[in-house]
């Protein structure tokens, strides 16, 4: 009886984690030689001589399991789905330029002669006498230099310049330059980041006199002459009135 | 490896797995469970382990693995392994008392997480003691004997018959 009461005492230090290694000790020698422990006590019995079993062991499986990453299902299914995302936004993307770009490709054309490209814009610096106006400045950036800076923010006009050419920008008389070139050229002389409010262009002299009035106020006119041979247009004014 | 060349490494460990869980895991609380985690495994592992350079190059890893698995089960409730483990009970009515309770305490056993079963594996069938235990895992002593005692509780609620 006085074996009980003491085993029953290391019974609950041992529950608690407060025993010492020999406690546990004896705990283990008694449960697992005892003829007659009680039978409140089988669970206790089974306990430890589950200890003397391989039922704790880790299967060499679950040890490489703990080694290497162990990606789960619901991982799985996240990352398809992930990439999915990723795949979607790119098709998005194509469709969208493509789209785009089939938009803008057929532009609307006054004649079938293209006769200026961007890389043809040729800017020249000249102080005209004629124009005598106190907020005029010059550009001083040189023609090459210009046409590739401004090339990106172009492309993004030219939509914007295309919609006010269907609006019906007072197109020129002339037909050798079609109104989406005139306007393309335009957009790649005047300031990318303005928001343009209205874009005009009338025939002037052997060219074009153009003005960009844009909503912040800013405004800007363009004196496009025709080259001799009349295959290219020069800028040859450039006035900024602010 | 010998469990005292083994105590040594992890103390040199320790903090490089803490610093290298708080990376991943932010807090210092769930460092420290996913630090004392990847010795747990490498202790389990330890019989692949053959030196020291070993054991640094796959504490990296592992701890990188543990902390990963944190971070995914915080997001998850219940694991679904463990919940099936818990509502499936066979047939009780048709089975004898001494084959209930180590059914029962079987699947007890199973219901345990990997660090308290290996720690209880440790002390009463490796028998290693307190204080090794708490060094190779890289806790303190009152904490291992703290889930050691949670463990036991565990597992003896399995088993039936057994009111705490």
């Amino acid at each position: 009886m006085k074996q009980n009461e003491y085993i029953a005492s290391l019974l609950e230090k041992f529950l608690e984690g407060q025993s010492t290694e020999a406690e546990e000790q004896t705990l283990s020698e008694y449960f697992n030689s005892a003829d007659n422990v009680p039978a409140k006590w089988a669970a206790y019995q089974e306990l430890f001589s589950s200890f003397t079993t391989d039922a704790y062991d880790f299967s060499d499986e679950e040890i490489d399991a703990m080694l290497a990453p162990t990606p789960s299902k619901k991982g799985i299914v996240v990352s398809l789905l992930r990439w999915s995302a990723v795949a979607c936004a790119i098709i998005a993307v194509l469709a969208g330029a493509w789209l785009y770009y089939k938009d803008i490709a057929p532009s609307p054309t006054i004649s079938q002669k293209p006769v200026i490209t961007q890389n043809e814009v040729k800017k020249v610096a000249e102080k005209s006498e004629d124009d005598k106006k106190d907020t005029m400045r010059e550009q001083i950036e040189s023609p090459t230099l210009l046409a590739h800076k401004e090339q990106q923010p172009a492309m993004k006009h030219r939509k914007k310049a295309k919609r006010i050419a269907e609006k019906g920008v007072q197109a020129p008389t002339t037909d050798e330059v079609s109104t989406t070139e005139l306007l393309e050229t335009v957009s790649v002389l005047t300031t990318m980041d303005a928001e343009y409010a209205s874009i005009t262009a009338k025939p002037h002299k052997n060219g074009f006199l153009v003005n960009v009035m844009c909503t912040d106020g800013e405004a800007s006119s363009f004196l496009l002459q025709r080259s001799s041979d009349g295959t290219s247009l020069k800028l040859t004014t450039q006035l900024i009135n602010n | 490896m010998e469990i005292q060349e083994f105590i040594t490494e992890a103390e040199h460990l320790r903090s490089h797995l803490l610093s290298q869980a708080k990376h991943y895991l932010g807090d210092a609380d769930s460092a420290e469970d996913a630090a004392q985690e990847t010795l747990v495994r490498l202790w389990l592992a330890k019989d692949r382990i053959p030196d020291a350079t070993k054991m640094r190059n796959m504490a990296s890893v592992v701890c990188k693995n543990v902390s990963l698995n944190i971070l995914r089960d915080a997001k998850s409730c219940v694991a679904i392994d463990r919940a099936e483990s818990i509502a499936g009970t066979g047939n009780p009515e048709k089975q004898l008392v001494e084959q209930e309770n180590l059914q029962n305490l079987q699947q007890g056993i199973r219901s345990l997480s990997d660090k308290q079963r290996a720690i209880i594996r440790m002390r009463n069938v490796e028998n290693l003691s307190y204080a090794d235990i708490a060094k190779i895992i890289g806790a303190t002593e009152s904490s291992v004997r703290g889930m050691i005692s949670k463990a036991r509780m565990q597992l003896l609620n399995q088993m039936k018959g057994v009111k705490l």
